[in-house]
């Protein structure tokens, strides 16, 4: 089923959570609603099961508007970020109560009931525990449970708000993959929530990053992470370099710093932001370089090190491969030659390389 | 940083005797023409603040036309602050004296001091007779606009009874049936005990009283009227408010901080129907027999009492009842017990509904369930007996 979202506006008292939504996600796509807390994410989604009503603007499904459509009709699934599972009753009956509640004439026979919901236990793989309560299982088991209650009304469009936000990394990991493969399988319409993300370019066909109650880009995860649209796109989806920077004739000439790739050097010149991503910087050691390493964390796939040009208003995070810094052989107080394999331009907002916190305390400590 | 603070120590004993050490903040003044100049020099960073702050009181400074701090030599955001806080002490009402003489990095460090907000905006100060005024207004506000609330809650939850009423075959009979055997059955012994135990300690009290005129036999009148036209049935609503009142309340609203209610709208049913309805009728059926069995265990004590303290058998103390006892006392009490079931089912399913979020809420919403509830119905018993005696019942 398709969904056509037009001029979605929602307001909380002073607060604005979606100003101006437009959005149209197409039959059987998988689509994420990234963002962080409070762009009015969780809420568009509400509003798209009918659990909350948009100011004003309208709720597609199929092309139909859904104003004359109870929530049975619009035959949503929707899976919560802690479950929200009856306590009282077993895995079965919480399959199951989508079922048996239907007007007795909608209403399946018991036996077929039955059959159905072992099905779907099946698909979730947990066929064997459907005279658990859902206490007596775990978090991953839980939100198995909590998607197969949602998929047996046979929904036309499955929701998802932050369906693994509870979880730990690793049980996140593997449902992410199970979630995927199931999509392809059964071919429903989803959309989930998440401010993950790597959960959001992962899993989803397309990637919807919000910001501030708007949609800030769509598009393809290879497409949002390469070509951000704009600096909080780009900051949301990793780790970034701001660096105030001045371009003439499509070359950096400051700070001085060699730059192998301008990414969209041709729409912007003068002063401008420039964003690095910290794994795109490379470090060289150099008596005569620019600036000193300042710190140096050897946790995890890379090493981050800081380094601070001597003006002391730059502060450069770098991320290098385990095998490229031992290659380096770094240490804290070596003076170094930073150098950028790519970057990207923005235009520079007002205020935005004013005096930062970090540079303050810089500033202080140095007079 | 250690020899920071060292020097902090020796810089507050050498200010006390008013001189300079090299390094330290100082803050002195200046007159020349007229003007009175603030000139204000060494190192004002958040080391150097605490006994800087000690000598500017010192200074009991009233007014200065201008701050110098050309002498500064180095300054961080905590003494940038407090040089903007200087300015605005000495300066006038309407603005802050001018600070002279900054370096260029200093200069951008006070202008970013200066834009922010230094002290909580104060309240506007109210006198104690205005503050209570306005404590009655807004409570008495929020009252209305929760009476609103309930009416309307009390207005949708009777159209969907009454769209029950039209196809009964919605109404989740299993659901009502437990939920009677909660609030019916286990709730005889306590309400039970508490009424003959009331019924015993009026009759006894009657007597006791009455026997100064020597009319111990009318405490049989008194125990009989009062127990069946209020006791009974009030006591039992207080009972049922504390006890199932509350429940509703937790049920329902552990239910909606767990989502669970949110669940259930997504496969299509409306939370009204399939939580409230249940326990709305479950009460108005069983609170009626509810208040019967406690007007029969109320006259059962009170019949105890005259068997013990006036030596009636507990044959007599039937007959008197049965003489002086209309039944219409008995209807006065009991047409009461649903509308009681009715306003306690339906203000503790509200608050459930109300919760948001936590579970502290959850606790709050009851606590705010059973003080409404009681209070409800004791408003409305009072309505009732105004009522019934105007109309001779």
């Amino acid at each position: 089923m398709s969904i056509d979202l037009t001029g979605i506006s929602k307001r909380f008292g002073a607060f604005t959570a979606l100003d101006g939504i437009d959005l149209r996600i197409g039959s059987g796509e998988l689509i994420a609603l990234l963002g962080p807390s409070g762009s009015g994410k969780t809420t568009l989604l509400r509003i798209i099961a009918g659990l909350e009503w948009p100011d004003s603007g309208d709720v597609k499904l199929d092309g139909e508007s859904t104003v004359e459509h109870s929530v049975r009709e619009r035959q949503i699934g929707f899976v919560f970020q802690h479950y929200a599972l009856f306590r009282h009753m077993t895995v079965f009956e919480n399959v199951a109560f989508g079922l048996r509640v239907r007007p007795r004439r909608e209403r399946p026979a018991e036996a077929e009931i039955v059959e159905r919901v072992q099905r779907l236990l099946d698909l979730v793989q947990l066929g064997g525990l459907a005279q658990r309560y859902p206490s007596q299982l775990s978090g991953g088991q839980r939100q198995r449970v909590a998607l197969a209650r949602a998929l047996a009304i046979d929904p036309r469009v499955l929701l998802l708000d932050e369906p693994f936000g509870a979880l730990d990394a690793k049980v996140r990991k593997d449902l992410r993959r199970w979630l995927r493969r199931l999509h392809d399988q059964l071919g429903t319409t989803t959309v989930f929530v998440t401010h993950d993300q790597e959960e959001a370019l992962e899993l989803a066909d397309r990637v919807v990053v919000m910001g501030q109650g708007r949609i800030e880009q769509t598009g393809s995860p290879a497409s949002v992470y390469g070509q951000p649209s704009n600096p909080f796109v780009y900051k949301f989806l990793g780790n970034v370099n701001e660096i105030a920077g001045r371009i003439e004739g499509g070359k950096v000439v400051s700070p001085a710093i060699e730059v192998d790739a301008l990414e969209n050097e041709d729409d912007i010149a003068g002063d401008v932001a420039l964003f690095v991503r910290p794994h795109d910087v490379r470090l060289a050691p150099d008596p005569q370089g620019p600036a000193t390493v300042r710190f140096i964390g050897v946790a995890g796939p890379f090493v981050r090190v800081e380094v601070l040009f001597d003006d002391q208003a730059l502060l450069l995070e770098a991320e290098i491969p385990r095998e490229d810094f031992a290659d380096l052989s770094l240490a804290v107080g070596e003076r170094v030659r930073p150098r950028f394999r790519r970057a990207r331009l923005f235009a520079r907002q007002p205020g935005q390389f004013d005096l930062n916190p970090e540079q303050v305390s810089l500033l202080s400590s140095n007079l | 940083m250690k020899s920071r603070r060292g020097r902090e120590i020796d810089g507050h004993e050498a200010m006390s005797a008013t001189q300079r050490v090299a390094g330290d903040a100082w803050c002195e003044r200046s007159q020349s023409k007229g003007r009175t100049t603030l000139n204000v020099g060494g190192r004002w960073t958040v080391f150097t603040l605490g006994p800087l702050d000690r000598q500017i009181d010192a200074m009991k400074l009233d007014r200065a036309d201008a701050i110098d701090i050309s002498q500064l030599e180095e300054l961080d955001t905590a003494g940038a602050a407090e040089l903007v806080r200087l300015a605005n002490r000495v300066g006038n009402k309407q603005a802050a004296v001018p600070i002279e003489g900054a370096q260029d990095n200093h200069a951008r460090l006070i202008e970013l001091a200066g834009k922010q907000k230094l002290r909580p905006e104060k309240k506007p100060h109210v006198s104690w007779i205005m503050h209570q005024l306005i404590l009655i207004g807004t409570t008495s506000y929020g009252l209305l606009l929760q009476g609103r609330n309930l009416l309307s809650f009390f207005g949708e939850t009777l159209a969907v009874m009454f769209g029950i009423v039209r196809s009964p075959r919605r109404l989740r009979s299993t659901a009502v049936v437990n939920l009677m055997e909660e609030v019916w059955l286990r709730a005889l012994p306590i309400v039970g005990t508490l009424v003959f135990l009331i019924g015993f300690v009026l009759a006894y009290q009657g007597i006791e009283q009455l026997a100064r005129f020597g009319a111990q036999a009318f405490a049989v009148d008194m125990v009989g009227l009062s127990v069946l036209r209020e006791i009974g049935v009030l006591l039992t609503a207080i009972i049922v408010a504390g006890r199932s009142g509350s429940a509703f309340t937790a049920q329902i609203g552990t239910m909606r901080v767990n989502l669970e209610v949110d669940a259930m709208s997504t496969m299509g049913l409306h939370p009204i129907e399939v939580l409230v309805i249940p326990r709305i009728i479950a009460l108005l059926v069983t609170m009626p027999l509810l208040a019967f069995f406690a007007n029969m265990m109320g006259l059962l004590g009170g019949g105890l009492a005259t068997v013990v303290f006036l030596d009636f058998t507990l044959v007599q103390y039937f007959e008197r009842l049965q003489e002086v006892i209309d039944i219409n006392h008995f209807w006065a009490g009991m047409i009461k017990a649903p509308v009681f079931a009715f306003v306690i089912a339906v203000v503790g399913c509200y608050e459930g509904l109300q919760v948001t979020g936590s579970a502290e809420s959850v606790g709050r919403q009851t606590t705010k369930a059973v003080v409404e509830s009681i209070f409800l119905v004791i408003i409305l018993d009072a309505i009732f007996s105004v009522f019934f005696v105007s109309i001779g019942l």
